[in-house]
């Protein structure tokens, strides 16, 4: 399991955040079916036990278990306006169902 | 890798269909044809049960219906993340080719192909006036492309989770705005009258409400109970509401429309010929050309399958909302609903078996 930060996305979140979280957010079809599309926040989970930890260049990676394999996963940051998010590279939906 | 993943990825690296896929959307085609026949059996011995909904209107909008057609549409809106849009710099070719598909190509080809068949192909088979009117059921759904099911398809597809958040995103704002023009000029040359102001009102009813209250009740509710509650609890117990409705929706549109079917049963078959054709057409072109750029499969699938596949809900809110339950433009927008997922499953087939005609995923480096 490797995770990496692309420099722009640790220089954004250096002394905004210490911790990101990558989780898996479920999207629902308009016929019905589901998709978990890997996603990344800033901050800490709901529940952080739940989740297994990581240290990667000073920041906190909180990555959701059905996350784990042997994936290499990059976490940018995007954006313009001044309004950036992160995204993650490398993750592949998942089926949504659980 | 887990044992969820590895399970749901077979030796073609594709997933599984059933994976992503329950019974009920495996089989929508069967539940929207009993939908249909439920309906035609309410409406031909039950008539009072319609007649007594037909009632409930204000400003001329029935009540049940809006209800029905915002059942529909809210859950979708509801789980539409607008700050993807902040992604849209990734992936540009693929988004410059979705873009130009869904908006400048697809709504224009569905018009063409549909007057084609229905107005001068099958003209011995369908009274013009009906015919005008199921193109005009056409033309909705050709200007509505899919906005939720495409992370299905791009499920199936082994497509770039980000890539497709984004392309989602971008295709709901462009929505926004486009829909409404697009419909009224394709409309209007094709000599359907539908005053600016019932387009309007059709709009700012099943895009404008929904949307606006789908975006306040996500703010609100990630705000209150985080996000992990708002996708896990929250829209666990939503999702059902989009189905249940169209499949009501379905039944009390059939309930009116019973005599349209039953004086022309091949009507079905003749509106479906258009609507499969334009689908393989707007995916063959999408992916064509995304091929031709070089683009990544994990990009190209997931873009040629937004743009072939429809938001049939709303196609279906508009087509009532302009034309009426028992409208020719209703009937054809159903149709759309027939044919959606298997045709969507037969173009998966052929995204993952011609994977290996396109270059793999760049997984650009890190840097630092």
């Amino acid at each position: 399991m490797v995770i990496r930060f692309s420099p722009e996305a640790r220089q954004w979140l250096q002394g905004r955040h210490a911790a990101v979280t990558v989780r898996v957010s479920t999207r629902h079809g308009c016929c019905g079916g589901a998709a978990g599309v890997p996603v990344v926040e800033p901050g800490l989970p709901e529940k952080p036990s739940a989740y297994r930890q990581l240290g990667v260049d000073g920041i906190t990676v909180y990555l959701a278990p059905e996350l784990e394999s042997n994936d290499a996963y990059t976490i940018r940051v995007e954006g313009f306006l001044g309004l950036k998010r992160l995204f993650v590279d490398g993750a592949t939906l998942s089926s949504g169902k659980e | 890798m887990s044992e969820s993943r590895s399970a749901a990825v077979r030796a073609d690296d594709a997933p599984d269909i059933r994976e992503g896929m329950g019974l009920f959307e495996r089989y929508l085609s069967v539940w929207v044809a009993l939908a249909i026949v439920a309906g035609i059996a309410l409406g031909q011995f039950a008539p009072g049960v319609p007649e007594t909904l037909s009632r409930f209107e204000y400003a001329q909008v029935s009540i049940p219906v809006a209800i029905l057609i915002w059942a529909m549409i809210f859950p979708m809106m509801v789980q539409i993340d607008f700050s993807s849009i902040l992604g849209v710099g990734r992936q540009p070719k693929g988004l410059v080719i979705t873009t130009t598909v869904n908006w400048l190509i697809k709504p224009f080809t569905m018009f063409a192909i549909a007057w084609f068949f229905l107005m001068v192909v099958f003209a011995p088979l369908i009274p013009e006036e009906l015919a005008r009117e199921y193109l005009a059921g056409a033309i909705l759904l050709g200007a509505a492309p899919c906005t939720a099911m495409v992370f299905v398809w791009s499920y199936l597809t082994r497509g770039d989770a980000a890539y497709t958040l984004v392309q989602v995103s971008v295709n709901d704002i462009i929505m926004l705005f486009a829909f409404a023009p697009i419909v009224v000029f394709l409309l209007g040359i094709s000599d359907i009258a539908v005053p600016w102001d019932t387009v309007a009102l059709s709009v700012f009813l099943y895009i404008v409400i929904p949307l606006g209250a789908g975006y306040l009740t996500r703010i609100m509710l990630i705000k209150r109970r985080g996000i992990e509650w708002f996708d896990n609890v929250f829209m666990k117990r939503l999702a059902p509401v989009t189905p249940i409705g169209l499949i009501l929706t379905l039944i009390l549109l059939f309930a009116f429309q019973g005599e349209v079917i039953l004086n022309n049963p091949l009507h079905i078959v003749l509106i479906a010929i258009p609507l499969i054709i334009q689908t393989f057409l707007i995916f063959f072109i999408a992916y064509g050309w995304a091929k031709a750029w070089r683009v990544p499969h994990n990009v190209a699938a997931p873009g040629a399958m937004i743009g072939a596949s429809n938001f049939f809900e709303l196609a279906v809110a508009a087509a009532i909302a302009l034309f009426g339950l028992q409208s020719g433009a209703a009937l054809a927008t159903v149709v759309g609903v027939l044919v959606e997922v298997p045709l969507m499953l037969a173009l998966v087939r052929i995204a993952n078996r011609t994977r290996n005609h396109f270059p793999a995923a760049q997984t650009a480096p890190a840097g630092g």
